[in-house]
């Protein structure tokens, strides 16, 4: 059994710094590693990074993150990634990662992820190219999601992503705007690539707990989903 | 502007400055032009900053503040996957 501990859409700024840091000096006894589904800034500043650094940085357990669309407001996400791992978290984007621990090798793998929607009610590639660019934007983040998740070598593997790769999750939310939060490509994806658990942030008004049409569990760890620090699941 | 699209717009302002950035707050007019504001933050200082936001864009209105400070308290369980 491996001990999974996450949390999204933190989007930390001077103003939060300390509000997680008494939750997290108990992380080692409750986790084998942290996962940060997205939205950790405010609006994506190098300044807001450093906070994020100061805040998630410095843990008795392994931190992975992705990164979400607040980070990329300022238009400089690869110099938050920079700021990120060099303290020591590891940003995931089409990438995956393997950690011993006690329990087993957990196998990460985290794309951002963008929106298009649900079967049934997705935008599809066709018609003007700012349209097209948007669901193709999708199509490659959950074929690089796929990609990464097929890749890894553990006994239990996840999937993290920022946006939503189920409908089950965003309910609470407004359905008219389900197409900007999530994509059933990143579920299809997920089923696709094996994995045993998928997380996610973005959809603040969601719900918890979700399921892709193969029967891997999603939970939405958006923060005011949680109402916690973090949430913990006990995997495999 | 109709409430209809002074709602829109107060959401858009919300944000689209980047001294709020936040999306998740949600803007309600009600009939006696009250503006009811809702939705979850990391801060305090972020639950002010929303209503003195939205007095600058509306000044002289009744605004009702609900937003709240999420908890970053530590989880008192975990949840089993098998």
């Amino acid at each position: 059994m491996i001990r999974v501990a996450a949390v999204g859409d933190v989007h930390v700024d001077a103003d939060v710094l300390g509000r997680y840091r008494p939750a997290l000096e108990s992380l080692g006894e409750q986790a084998d590693v942290l996962l940060l589904a997205g939205d950790l800034t405010r609006h994506g500043s190098a300044a807001e990074a450093e906070c994020v650094a100061r805040e998630f940085g410095d843990l008795a357990v392994p931190v992975v993150a992705v990164l979400g669309n607040h980070d990329h407001h300022c238009d400089e996400p690869d110099r938050v990634v920079e700021i990120l791992t060099d303290a020591g978290i590891t940003v995931l984007e089409g990438t995956g990662t393997v950690l011993t621990c006690t329990g087993g090798r957990l196998g990460v793998a985290g794309v951002k992820g963008f929106g298009g929607g649900f079967t049934g009610r997705c935008a599809t590639a066709f018609g003007e190219p700012e349209m097209k660019a948007f669901v193709r934007t999708t199509e490659a983040s959950a074929d690089n999601l796929r990609e990464a998740l097929t890749k890894l070598d553990c006994d239990v593997r996840v999937a993290l992503t920022h946006y939503a790769p189920v409908p089950d999750t965003l309910v609470g939310e407004p359905p008219e705007i389900y197409p900007f939060l999530g994509s059933y490509l990143l579920g299809q994806a997920v089923d696709d690539g094996g994995a045993d658990l998928a997380v996610h942030g973005h959809a603040h008004m969601g719900s918890e707990r979700g399921r892709t049409p193969g029967g891997v569990r999603v939970r939405n760890v958006a923060h005011p989903v949680i109402r916690q620090a973090y949430a913990v699941f006990h995997v495999g | 502007m109709t409430h209809e699209y002074t709602d829109a717009h107060l959401q858009r302002v919300l944000a689209e400055d980047v001294r709020i950035a936040e999306l998740g707050i949600d803007v309600t007019i009600g009939r006696d032009e009250t503006i009811v504001l809702s939705g979850q933050v990391e801060s305090a200082e972020r639950c002010q900053a929303i209503e003195d936001r939205v007095r600058e864009e509306c000044p002289g209105c009744r605004i009702v503040n609900e937003v709240i400070v999420v908890s970053t308290d530590p989880p008192n369980r975990a949840e089993l996957l098998q």
